[in-house]
């Protein structure tokens, strides 16, 4: 008996390092990461460098936060990038009328797109990836018909630029408000009935509908909140970009839905949150980074965000498994 | 403990399994003979699944002990290596393909061919014959979804036989077929053990136990209480074993008689293709038992109440107003409350702790400053709730699949309680419930009737009905038959009324 008792403790204990190790698994390889990085180039730990991180990720940190949103209902926003791209025109074209303007426009744009999605995917209940492939392309077009095809000078207003610039404590406004919508989204995923429900809703709709929870209206909101998110985002963007062009959004798609999925939110729904998303945008930021400072081709920049989406996805893939299990 | 001159086709010697704070299984030995039903039964969380899973090859090497076949050790590193050694085991969801043939499914990954072309019509003819050998009454070329649930049971059986086995186990094959096809389903377990194959059976249900099988073995707790063959033992004395009790009263104290104003009544209730004209009145504190056959239309009927489908035409009244319910939290709100039969996919979020679950019809009484979620507040009314139900759970934190059955089940039920309801539909609350967590539900439900809620329940198994309603409405065919008292409730006039015996 006590020999028994040895091997399963030797067991429990192997499993629970085990266990401990692929929860934490994000962490430990954003830490080799960073560590790797530190030494192979003198300019990563530079606060020149992260100020530079910080300017590049802030759009892909605020859209990945709506995108967390849409992916724990168990969907996903496939028109994430065409719909950036539509705010940032609305914004621009109506810049000559004031910047108060420019903005609600591009917010009710943002929400428009957002309703769309969400009241053919929630209400209708089509399937997400058509409606938002659709969407993807319904936007794009419109975009480069309001556009007229030309590229848009973003003609940087005070307040603009201000966003885009100016430093507050040292670090760039734009990071306050990356935090701060990191924050917001905390609080209402992880800390609201609403968010509750989307949860809920997520892991077994079914369910949901029996416990009284209106799962279209759950849906329909995830992708009005993305909708909305996006077009904040598309404000900072155009206060950083001189130039706008319909273009410039689209490998954005790909991007956010690799850090949220990087980040351990499951593409099955009902799983993951802020926090997650936030380490996924952490070493995605570093990552790239990392590619520059080292001056790696473009193609293979190309091809090593490919592999990374991959290997995220076969992780979440992995994840869900291990979670079925237990 | 057996006789030494039987042929021990497989043996399990001191099989013992341990997972992180649990000792599933302890020092289990069993042997099985050729041309024999062994039974094994046991409350949720007593270590039949565990057993079987081990057999099965779902935990491959990780466990200790031994298992023998025909005096050789076997190896088993996964499920492959089980089937390969002829053990197939039959669960209780269906792992046919339903769109396509009887023939098909039989031959799964192993059609006869030639050259690479399969042999179509010897698959068929080949899959007759094993039909024919069990005396399965079925067409080799029906597609499976065609087919009831038991019929499809009878081709899992078959496809099982035919593969070469050595030992069939099945777990809890009569939960989901009706009365009459369990005759049926235990003429073909003969044959299939007549002709060889010995099967291992694994049931809540005890009266079965003495119907089918040769001999049984009670678990508690993951060790073995007794091995015994069935001829010298009887009911009570395996529900004894199984909980230390007697079988005595498995339906709970008295109840009250109900009051006499209604609560709910329904009026020509109908659902095209599902129901038609259904109408009873249901009382504060009454138990309105629904029965009838599988398919009668009783799970329909009351989801319409719920919402969660629509009526055709027919009204509804609760307290004397006229309602219309579009949907659940409709329902909700209108003091209506619904615990799905489908516990896994329905009734749980599976991905959800325990505290999550039990608070997610009640986030309003749980917010605080802000209108957010108050984690002590909801940690307060969760352990008020699992305290009130008896729910065994390590703590509120557990993610609720891993709760025994039984447990799960009383979490739904506090969880449909939570909106203080004066209305509760029950489907099937206690199907696939071990015998002692069985009973601490049914007390359950006749505490809370005794309490004034209206309750209507669901039920397949007729002494249920008899023991815990005050009437018993019965369905056939999407109609309603008759409402009984308790004084005209016997299960031979029930089950007459249900299949149209008169």
């Amino acid at each position: 008996m006590i020999e028994v008792s040895i091997k399963t403790t030797r067991i429990e204990l192997k499993k629970i390092f085990l266990r401990f190790f692929y929860n934490q698994a994000m962490i430990i390889f954003l830490i080799v990461l960073f560590t790797t990085l530190s030494i192979a180039s003198g300019s990563f730990l530079t606060i020149d460098n992260w100020l530079n991180i910080i300017r590049q990720t802030t759009v892909l940190g605020i859209m990945a936060c709506g995108m967390t949103v849409v992916i724990i209902g168990k969907g996903v926003d496939l028109s994430a990038a065409a719909i950036l791209a539509l705010c940032a025109v609305v914004n621009v074209m109506l810049q000559p009328y004031g910047y108060p303007v420019a903005i609600t426009a591009a917010i009710l744009t943002g929400i428009v797109c957002g309703l769309v999605n969400g009241f053919l995917i929630g209400k209708i209940k089509a399937n997400f990836i058509i409606v938002t492939l659709g969407t993807q392309i319904l936007f794009t077009a419109t975009a480069l018909i309001i556009s007229g095809g030309r590229n848009l000078s973003s003609r940087p207003e005070r307040i603009f630029s201000y966003v885009g610039a100016e430093n507050l404590l040292g670090l760039p406004l734009m990071f306050y408000i990356l935090a701060l919508s990191f924050i917001v989204f905390g609080i209402i995923l992880h800390k609201s009935a609403s968010g509750r429900r989307l949860f809920a809703t997520g892991l077994n709709d079914k369910a949901a509908l029996v416990a009284g929870i209106n799962s279209s209206n759950v849906i329909m909101g995830s992708y009005i909140v993305n909708g909305f998110i996006i077009a904040v985002s598309s404000i900072i963007l155009a206060s950083r970009l001189p130039r706008i062009r319909v273009g410039t959004a689209s490998e954005y798609l790909f991007d956010v839905i690799t850090v949220v999925v990087l980040g351990g939110t499951a593409l099955s729904g009902g799983v993951g949150g802020i926090y997650k998303t936030a380490i996924g945008l952490l070493i995605f930021a570093i990552i790239r980074n990392g590619m520059s400072l080292l001056a790696i081709p473009y193609e293979y920049q190309q091809a090593i965000k490919g592999a990374i989406l991959i290997l995220a996805v076969l992780y979440d893939e992995f994840n869900r498994r291990k979670r079925l299990l237990y | 403990m057996l006789m030494p001159n039987n042929k021990h086709l497989l043996k399990m010697i001191n099989i013992s399994k341990e997972f992180p704070g649990v000792k599933a299984l302890e020092d289990v030995s069993f042997w099985l003979r050729e041309r024999e039903v062994f039974a094994i039964v046991g409350e949720n969380g007593a270590g039949k699944s565990t057993l079987i899973k081990i057999l099965s090859g779902t935990y491959g090497n990780n466990f200790i002990g031994e298992i023998k076949i025909n005096g050789k050790k076997i190896n088993i590193t996964g499920p492959k290596d089980a089937i390969e050694l002829g053990i197939i085991t039959i669960y209780q969801e269906t792992s046919l393909i339903q769109d396509i043939t009887v023939a098909e499914n039989i031959f799964l990954g192993r059609q006869p061919s030639r050259f690479g072309r399969i042999l179509w019509q010897k698959m068929i003819d080949d899959a007759r014959a094993i039909l024919e050998k069990l005396s399965i009454d079925l067409f080799p070329d029906e597609i499976v979804s065609n087919l009831s649930a038991a019929q499809q049971q009878s081709v899992e059986i078959a496809k099982a036989f035919s593969i070469n086995s050595k030992i069939i186990v099945m777990d809890e094959p009569t939960s989901a077929i009706t009365e009459e096809n369990v005759e049926n389903l235990f003429r073909i377990i003969k044959e299939v053990v007549k002709k060889g194959t010995p099967v291992i059976y694994i049931s809540h249900r005890i009266k079965e136990i003495f119907e089918i099988a040769d001999r049984v073995m009670v678990l508690k707790d993951g060790k073995i209480v007794k091995n015994m063959k069935v001829s010298e033992t009887n009911e009570n004395e395996i529900v004894k074993y199984m909980v230390g009790r007697e079988i005595g009263d498995i339906f709970g104290e008295e109840s009250y008689e109900p009051k006499l104003n209604i609560v709910l009544e329904a009026r020509n209730l109908t659902r095209r293709g599902k129901f038609r004209d259904i109408s009873f009145d249901l009382r504060e504190g009454e138990i309105l038992g629904f029965s009838g056959l599988v398919g009668a239309g009783r799970s329909e009927v009351i989801r319409c109440i719920y919402g969660l489908d629509h009526l055709s035409s027919g009204e509804l009244y609760i307290e004397g107003q006229k309602v219309t319910i579009k949907n659940s939290s409709d329902a909700i709100s209108k003091g209506i409350t619904f615990v799905s039969e489908d516990r896994r996919s329905e009734s749980i979020i599976q991905g959800f702790s325990v505290m999550a679950n039990l608070t997610i019809l009640m986030l309003r009484k749980i917010l605080g400053k802000l209108g957010l979620i108050n984690t002590s507040k909801e940690k307060k009314l969760a352990g008020r709730y699992v305290e009130e139900f008896s729910i065994k759970t390590p703590s509120l934190e557990q993610l609720v699949i891993n709760l025994s059955g039984g447990n799960q089940q009383k979490v739904v039920l506090a969880k449909s309680l939570s909106t203080s309801p004066k209305i509760l539909l029950l489907d099937e609350p206690t199907k696939g419930i071990d015998v002692g967590a069985k009973k601490e539900i049914h007390t359950l439900i006749k505490r809370l009737a005794n309490q004034g809620i209206a309750i209507i329940m669901v039920s397949s198994e007729l002494p249920e009905i008899i023991g815990m309603c005050h009437r018993a409405v019965v369905m056939r065919e999407g109609r309603l038959v008759k409402i009984f008292n308790k004084e005209e409730m016997s299960e031979e006039s029930l089950l007459h009324v249900a299949v149209g015996v008169v």
